[in-house]
């Protein structure tokens, strides 16, 4: 059915990725639970690995902390371990070594040691998987000193993403919105026929999602990988019905936020949303928004937009949940309101 | 047709993974047997197909299937598999549609912009601007404001007033005017001055002005009117500079009129008519303008007649020995105010004037300026 002409999903680019980081460098370890083939983890995301590299995939018992924490020792002896994290919520269990040991390492000892760790995790919600298993941690990690956040997107292809990431010499922290896993890498700078992107320098920066011209929008929208299709969705409608165009900014790093290389776009913005997936409240939007604040302040015409889900806890039932975390619409009435149409 | 749907194999899972075909596109599937396998998060699920028929396979091995998504089509014959690939569009060879906003569509709509004009713009996106650009170049279509001039728009009063304050009837006469343009033919040789219809009708009604005075007064908004001492005719001059209706001074000489016409074209010419020239007509005659035969004039206010001359036509007609003939025919029209004059006083006016018109006797009487005998 002409299927094997279609870009690859989401799952197969970071699998692809993991495969790369092994072959490429023998410093390279994947510890989680359940990682080992046949099961190739619970998300099929390391399928194929441990029958390539048996010797440095490891499954691992049912213990975030421990886990982590043998991250943080390989890390300290020159290895680059990447760690899979089942789901995002279990962070909580790793909190301990992520905020007093592997990111202080980088700092604490008298002189700055270089920690070579990712932490991968699938995080969000529209699954079904209930109120333990479904939601979107990223904020809770916001602000810790020498620990960097990322988040997975279909824009950028995750070799390059996690070479990066292994290389930065601090402990990063991968989120990936498990509904895009079974979603398609975009390609060719094509979203749709209506939207393109481009992915302009630095490397490490920020996809632009925009419909025919960059230079020309009435709404940034700065929205991570998870939830950018959602976003995408409420922008087609947006312009559709109302010609409100939106421009749509991807950031891979979600902190440190880097607005220097955004100067340029955010000199045209006079009305900008963040969306997230993470519920209201000390949210990573809010961050964001005291990021720009200073870059932005006296051209805006509207405060900026905070759009994150329902404080509560995520319902499983299906209908429940998706009255509880961003949708589409969410982002559409968000934007409609801030667009003043 | 029978399509196979997944169905929904648990409460847990939004998608499965097909695994497995047991047949390929193109095998004949018996009803009843599985088909394809799937997995779930928890288990493989064989998929049964419900009827039998050709089989046309919609989702690969390894590739992703809803609940409810259609994984693949039973055809209950060849050729009605044919029909059905030969309708389904291949993806990505089609010439892709524009993206043409609601706005966009709305404007488009509004002036009768179909589809296929806002394709040829050749734009993967079709916003409002376009359309108002795309608009913007058929000047014809975007509306314009023309604001008239002043002579128009002390024209457009005149005849607002008439209008909305007069109470107009209208009759017609036709006349035939074979023995007229004769007699006229000679005194323009004789005089050496162009003289035609309009010069003798000018004449006819000053003429008739004694036996018809009401049709010469001055009206009043109580009704009243006040009867003229003397006929002063107005007649519409409009050489493409605008309308006007100057005064023939009384005359009896249709060299005197002939002359008269030839001042206001002049005048109108150069746009220098006299104010004098233009004020205190008592009856209006509307003059032939191109081929119009028939006119139905407004009466011009505190008037209560207007007369219109068309023009001149050739009519087929019988002779009185059964041969035929062919006539000279103008139609003369009436106007006139229902307040002050009846059906009855008009149609006896324009009889009266196509007698004049008509009869050699009073032609010469009315060229050569004599009394009627």
């Amino acid at each position: 059915m002409g299927g094997g002409t279609r870009p690859e999903r989401v799952a197969e680019n970071v699998n692809r990725a993991l495969h790369a980081a092994l072959a490429g460098d023998p410093r390279v370890w994947l510890l989680g639970e359940d990682v080992g083939d046949p099961y190739g983890g619970a998300f099929k995301i390391s399928r194929g690995l441990s029958s390539r590299f048996p010797d440095r995939v490891i499954s691992t018992p049912i213990s975030e902390g421990g886990v982590v924490g043998v991250a943080g020792g390989l890390a300290l002896s020159g290895d680059r371990p990447i760690v899979e994290i089942m789901f995002g919520d279990f962070l909580a269990l790793a909190f301990d070594p992520l905020l007093n040991f592997l990111s202080k390492s980088v700092a604490m000892y008298g002189h700055e040691v270089p920690v070579h760790a990712v932490i991968r995790c699938p995080v969000g919600g529209n699954r079904g998987y209930g109120p333990t298993h479904s939601q979107s941690p990223q904020k809770y990690l916001v602000g810790i000193p020498h620990l960097e956040l990322y988040e997975l997107s279909p824009f950028h292809d995750s070799t390059a993403v996690l070479g990066r990431l292994l290389d930065r010499g601090v402990p990063c922290v991968l989120f990936e919105d498990k509904v895009l896993y079974t979603e398609r890498m975009y390609g060719d700078g094509r979203v749709d026929e209506l939207f393109s992107y481009d992915l302009p320098d630095p490397p490490d920066g920020a996809a632009r999602v925009f419909i025919e011209d960059p230079a020309t929008f009435d709404v940034l929208v700065i929205a991570p990988g998870g939830v950018v299709n959602r976003v995408i969705a409420a922008a087609r409608e947006l312009y559709l019905r109302y010609e409100v165009n939106c421009q749509i900014l991807v950031p891979q790093r979600l902190y440190p936020f880097d607005v220097r290389t955004w100067l340029p776009t955010l000199a045209d913005a006079r009305r900008i949303v963040v969306v997230e997936e993470g519920s209201a409240g000390g949210a990573w939007g809010t961050e964001v928004a005291s990021c720009l604040y200073p870059h932005v302040w006296g051209r805006l015409a509207h405060p900026i937009r905070s759009v994150a889900s329902r404080p509560c806890v995520i319902p499983a039932a299906p209908h429940l949940e998706a009255g509880a975390l961003v949708q589409a619409d969410t982002v559409y009435h968000a934007v409609l309101e801030v667009a003043d149409v | 047709m029978y399509e196979l749907a997944v169905p929904k194999l648990n409460s847990n899972d939004i998608s499965y993974v097909l695994t497995e075909w047991f047949y390929t596109d193109g095998d004949p599937v018996p009803a009843g047997v599985e088909v394809a396998v799937v997995e779930t998060s928890k288990a493989a699920e064989g998929i049964t197909a419900g009827e039998g028929g050709i089989l046309v396979r919609q989702t690969e091995v390894a590739q992703e299937c809803r609940p409810g998504e259609v994984i693949a089509r039973l055809f209950a014959d060849e050729e009605e598999r044919d029909a059905y690939l030969a309708g389904a569009q291949p993806v990505g060879t089609a010439a892709e549609e524009p993206v043409v906003t609601e706005p966009a569509r709305r404007l488009a709509t509004e002036h009768g912009l179909d589809l296929a004009t806002l394709k040829a713009l050749g734009r993967k996106v079709i916003s409002r601007a376009d359309v108002q650009r795309l608009l913007g170049e058929r000047a014809d279509a975007q509306p314009r404001r023309h604001v008239p001039g002043r002579s128009q728009r002390a024209v457009a009063e005149m005849v607002t007033l008439a209008h909305r304050t007069i109470p107009a009837a209208h009759g017609t006469v036709s006349v035939t005017v074979d023995a007229a343009l004769d007699v006229l033919r000679e005194y323009s040789e004789r005089e050496g001055i162009p003289v035609r219809l309009p010069e003798l009708l000018i004449r006819t009604v000053a003429e008739l002005f004694p036996r018809y005075p009401l049709l010469f007064a001055t009206t009043h908004d109580d009704g009243t009117v006040t009867l003229a001492a003397e006929p002063r005719i107005g007649v519409t001059i409009d050489v493409g500079r605008g309308l006007t209706v100057p005064v023939v001074e009384p005359v009896t000489s249709l060299r005197a009129i002939a002359e008269t016409l030839v001042r206001f074209r002049d005048a109108a010419l150069r746009g220098r008519f006299a104010e004098a020239d233009l004020t205190g007509s008592n009856i209006g005659i509307s003059l032939p303008a191109g081929e119009v035969i028939l006119v139905q004039p407004l009466i011009l206010p505190g008037h209560a007649g207007m007369l219109s001359l068309g023009a001149t036509q050739l009519v087929p007609h019988l002779e009185p020995d059964g041969r035929l003939g062919v006539r000279q025919v103008v139609h003369l029209g009436l106007a006139y105010d229902h307040r002050l004059i009846n059906g009855r006083d008009a149609a006896t006016f324009l009889g009266e004037l196509k007698r004049w018109l008509e009869s050699p006797a009073r032609l010469r009487t009315l060229v050569d300026g004599r009394e009627p005998a």
